[in-house]
């Protein structure tokens, strides 16, 4: 029992307490008035993977805020984050299954109706003309769980390889080029080794714009940092180099002669690690092995005056970033799509990695080629669970016979069950979809989940056509350019309806919890794969066809982790319940509870792989206890990694006298892909309310084009017209469009190239070369442009 | 009697007191439109140069791009000085332990917001 002295004290310190303004209760114990409660979460935009917190109140979420625990962005968001939940409850959002009818209009139906009319003309299809004539384009976009529900569903339930996403148009370089550097897909180290860096090569990314918030933390590397050296190497001279100490401008598809270049400087001047080479890497052309004078040899024509004439590159500046790389280091190279989206993504991903491996510039904080993920779950949902038509579980080959036997027996599918034949990857998929009787179209049918190709595959009129003949179901939160050549709409839940797991650019995975219902009748993407498996006889298969998306969610994260435990990607060490906890998720490999996750692989300490005894002895690795650095998923089990020699080739298209310009499409920090979204979004619809073309003042003269005049930019595929904007920001002969505006005048991948690159299939949606003309002066735009009617024909 | 005595006492002391202890991130004022209406036009339409513009060109929101619309909104759901729950939405952790009567800009000015940057991510 308290002392009345006591009490009298205790009371006077909190009203002392009151007086001075002090607050004495936790941060934990805060209230707030407008939310009821917070439910963990990551946002629904970039592979960032920022954390956040949804507020919720009667119901609704009507709130959002960063988690500050979250080791990716702490507790910063961007303005699509930070706005993002505004979507949820647009008018538009689809909230029941719709089949078109043959007026050409939507009629709603039940989930049963439609969903028996979908697996009804699927099973058809795959009895008149194969297991292989129903696809399956899915999204970086979808829950991990989600994807990996399609894919085991078509890979091992249809015995089909007909499974592509759209990571297919966006990472599929970068996946190769870690592939044939280091024998294993995703980075080597994590976001933090920003903070440890003292060089940063910036190159063919936008990254004040594109993965805004780590941005932010480069800034502020450099803010505090001011000695720490940023290089920006791409064409444009966007936000992100103002915080540069030197721009290395290259016009489209030449920076591959950059990289040799800054590789012959480096050599040259004697600032390679040649300890470094020997020890843990070998020279190569993908075929032969050879001597390192071999190399110094073939790099001997990229002097910086010749390069400089291929690149306009000034040659004094990649001197000087040759130096600050080798010398200035640790160095992290960071980039994205100006990389990968282009027909010589895989060797432009592969020079970097060489810039790094004989500068030894791997494999300690600080020291790092990081490849930015552009999709918020293209690593945790696609690459991870192999979602993709060449892959299983583990980025694994289905060309891989022990590892089809080993997805057979977790399965429970019997042996021979999965095609080692990969299906077609995304261009050729929509290439060979069509009508039921055109006999040069094989895929009759197709599920579209979590994506919109009608807008976001390049050339894109050759392939409107095919997706309006063929059978297409599309699942999707609004009206889209694919909605409108569907034949069945299916109503999705946005992600804080359902909850599920997101895997960022930094291999770590989080849980975002499901925080209130979904309008109408709409279902999250998993219970419709498993209504679809069940309708097909495979409900064994799929058993998760629950309502409740968080008890399927948790099944099918169970059913992922076991098959991929013994692997260097593994998660067997995160249950269901450990993910939903983890303030900040967890990044593979991580093989037991008792695991942290690993911040950094293929070093001994930091990687649990070195000591896994179920990895070591499935794959036959064999890891020599002196290494500290082991490369140990190299194809020659040898534990080095591989310098390319990679001839120099330009893009695919370039610039001649009918097309004279470059064209190179990109970015907004504001819109989201084709702003299916984000143009819903009040605030930022009105910042950038349509599209664009950047063009540099000394074209606009030649061709009288001022700022607004109305431009019309041609290919040999397609044409846009857009407003001009006059900015010294690029060099003179390159034009600049960002790809969000859905409106059909300004819908540029009508414009770009659908050339791929041979070893990923990723398309050139970088370079195209196009001519110009003014149009007229100044109009007043359709701006703003969504898609409200499903009935609004593709026009 | 003694036990009503403290009693007593103790309701008094709660009453002073309960608002501290529940501290609570005030709900938005009520919200006001934007002053002239913007038609087409962007906040840069009209506000660039001007001094609240340039203050935070040059600030760190400026440089990461965290637009007026952002904090401000757009016509509809303009707020001229946006409420801590704005802020709240990157700075949760700065504003959950706000001092009671202050509010983000009492010490950390529009636009510049210079004061007390903290650089923390070696969490």
């Amino acid at each position: 029992m308290i002392s009345r002295r006591d009490f009298i004290k205790l009371s006077a310190a909190v009203a002392t307490a009151a007086a001075a303004g002090i607050n004495l209760s936790s941060k934990a114990e805060a209230k707030d008035a407008d939310v009821d409660r917070w439910v963990k979460g990551t946002c629904r935009f970039c592979g960032t993977g920022c954390g956040v917190y949804l507020g919720v109140k009667n119901d609704k979420v009507v709130a959002i805020k960063g988690n500050p625990e979250a080791k990716t962005n702490f507790g910063f968001l961007c303005v699509k984050g930070f706005l993002a939940y505004k979507v949820m409850y647009h008018p538009d959002r689809l909230k029941y299954p719709m089949i078109r009818q043959s007026d050409g209009k939507f009629k709603r139906v039940s989930w049963d109706e439609a969903l028996n009319y979908v697996t009804e003309k699927f099973k058809y299809f795959h009895q008149k003309y194969g297991k292989d004539s129903v696809a399956y384009y899915g999204s970086g976009q979808a829950m991990t769980e989600e994807t990996y529900t399609f894919n085991k569903l078509w890979k091992a339930g249809f015995r089909s390889n007909m499974v592509e996403g759209n990571p297919r148009l966006c990472m599929a370089s970068a996946v190769a080029g870690y592939i044939t550097t280091y024998g294993s897909d995703e980075p080597i180290g994590s976001y933090s080794d920003i903070e440890h860096a003292k060089c940063l090569f910036i190159v063919g990314s936008n990254t004040s714009e594109a993965h805004p918030i780590i941005f932010r933390r480069i800034m502020r590397r450099k803010m505090s940092n001011p000695d720490v050296k940023v290089i920006v190497c791409e064409p444009r001279k966007t936000n992100t180099s103002k915080i540069a100490d030197l721009w290395l401008p290259v016009d489209p598809g030449t920076d591959l002669a950059v990289f040799h270049c800054m590789a012959r400087e480096i050599i040259k001047n004697g600032w390679h690690d040649k300890r470094f080479i020997d020890e843990h890497t070998r020279i190569t052309d993908g075929e032969k092995v050879y001597e390192f004078n071999h190399y110094v040899q073939f790099l001997e024509q990229f002097t910086p005056e010749a390069v400089e004439k291929i690149t306009r590159c000034p040659a004094e500046n990649i001197k000087k970033a040759a130096e600050w790389f080798a010398k200035h280091g640790p160095t992290m190279s960071l980039w994205c799509m100006g990389l990968n989206q282009r027909t010589r993504g895989v060797w432009a991903n592969n020079l970097v990695h060489n810039l790094h491996l004989i500068t030894g510039q791997i494999g300690y904080p600080g020291a790092e080629p990081f490849s930015l993920t552009g999709q918020p779950n293209a690593c945790g949902g696609v690459r991870e669970t192999g979602a993709l038509c060449h892959l299983l579980p583990g980025t694994k080959p289905v060309a891989d016979p022990k590892w089809r036997a080993h997805c057979e027996k977790e399965w429970g599918v019997p042996e021979g069950t999965i095609d080692p034949k990969p299906g077609f990857h995304t261009v050729k998929m929509f290439e060979s979809l069509g009508a039921e009787n055109d006999t040069t179209k094989p895929i009759k049918a197709m599920l579209v989940c979590t994506t919109n190709p009608a807008q976001s595959l390049p050339n894109a009129h050759k392939y409107i056509k095919n997706m309006k003949d063929a059978f297409l179901v599309v699942l999707d939160i609004f009206p889209t350019r694919t909605t409108q050549l569907a034949d069945v709409i299916l109503p999705a839940a946005f992600i804080y309806e359902k909850g599920g797991v997101y895997g960022c650019s930094e291999r770590r995975s989080q849980h975002t919890d499901k925080a209130v219902n979904p309008p109408g009748e709409a279902k999250p993407d998993i219970w419709i794969a498993a209504q679809i498996a069940k309708r097909m006889g495979l409900e064994k298969l799929i058993p998760w066809n629950m309502d409740d998306p968080q008890k399927a969610n948790a099944l099918a994260w169970a059913d992922y982790t076991r098959v991929t435990k013994d692997t260097d990607h593994t998660f067997a060490g995160v249950s269901y319940e450990r993910i939903k906890k983890e303030k900040a998720g967890v990044q593979w490999p991580c093989p037991s509870p008792d695991h942290p996750g690993t911040v950094r692989r293929y070093v001994r300490g930091s990687d649990p792989m070195f000591d896994h005894q179920g990895f070591l002895e499935k794959f036959g690795k064999k890891i020599p206890s002196d290494k500290k650095i082991y490369f140990y998923m190299d194809a020659k089990n040898e534990g080095k990694a591989n310098i390319f020699l990679r001839p120099y080739k330009p893009a695919a298209e370039n610039p001649d006298q009918e097309y004279p310009f470059f064209l190179t499409t990109g970015r907004v920090i504001e819109h989201w892909h084709t702003s299916t979204m984000t143009m819903r979004i009040p605030e930022i619809s009105r910042a950038q309310p349509y599209s664009f073309v950047e063009i540099h003042p000394e074209d606009a003269k030649k061709y009288g084009i001022t700022n607004g005049d109305m431009v019309e930019v041609a290919s040999r595929r397609g044409k846009v017209t857009l407003p001009a904007v006059v900015t010294q920001k690029s060099l003179p002969g390159i034009l600049f469009i960002p790809w969000y505006d859905q409106h059909v005048d300004r819908m540029v991948n009508f414009v770009c190239n659908d050339a791929v690159d041979p070893g990923s299939f990723e398309p050139e949606y970088k370079v195209a070369a196009v001519k110009i003309r003014k149009v007229s002066g100044p109009v007043k735009l359709k701006d703003k442009y969504i898609i409200s009617d499903v009935n609004e024909k593709f026009v | 009697m003694k036990f009503s005595k403290y009693l007593f006492l103790f309701l008094i002391v709660f009453v002073l007191t309960a608002p501290v202890f529940s501290k609570t991130v005030k709900a938005p004022p009520k919200k006001s439109v934007h002053p002239v209406p913007m038609e087409d036009g962007n906040c840069e339409s009209c506000h660039e140069g001007s001094k609240q513009y340039e203050q935070w060109k040059s600030s760190a929101h400026g440089l990461i791009l965290v637009k007026c619309e952002v904090c401000h909104g757009e016509e509809k759901t303009f707020q001229k000085t946006p409420p801590d729950t704005v802020c709240r939405g990157c700075h949760a952790d700065q504003t959950a332990t706000m001092p009671a009567g202050k509010t983000c800009v009492t010490c950390h000015p529009a636009h510049t917001f210079n004061v007390h940057k903290s650089v923390n991510y070696n969490k």
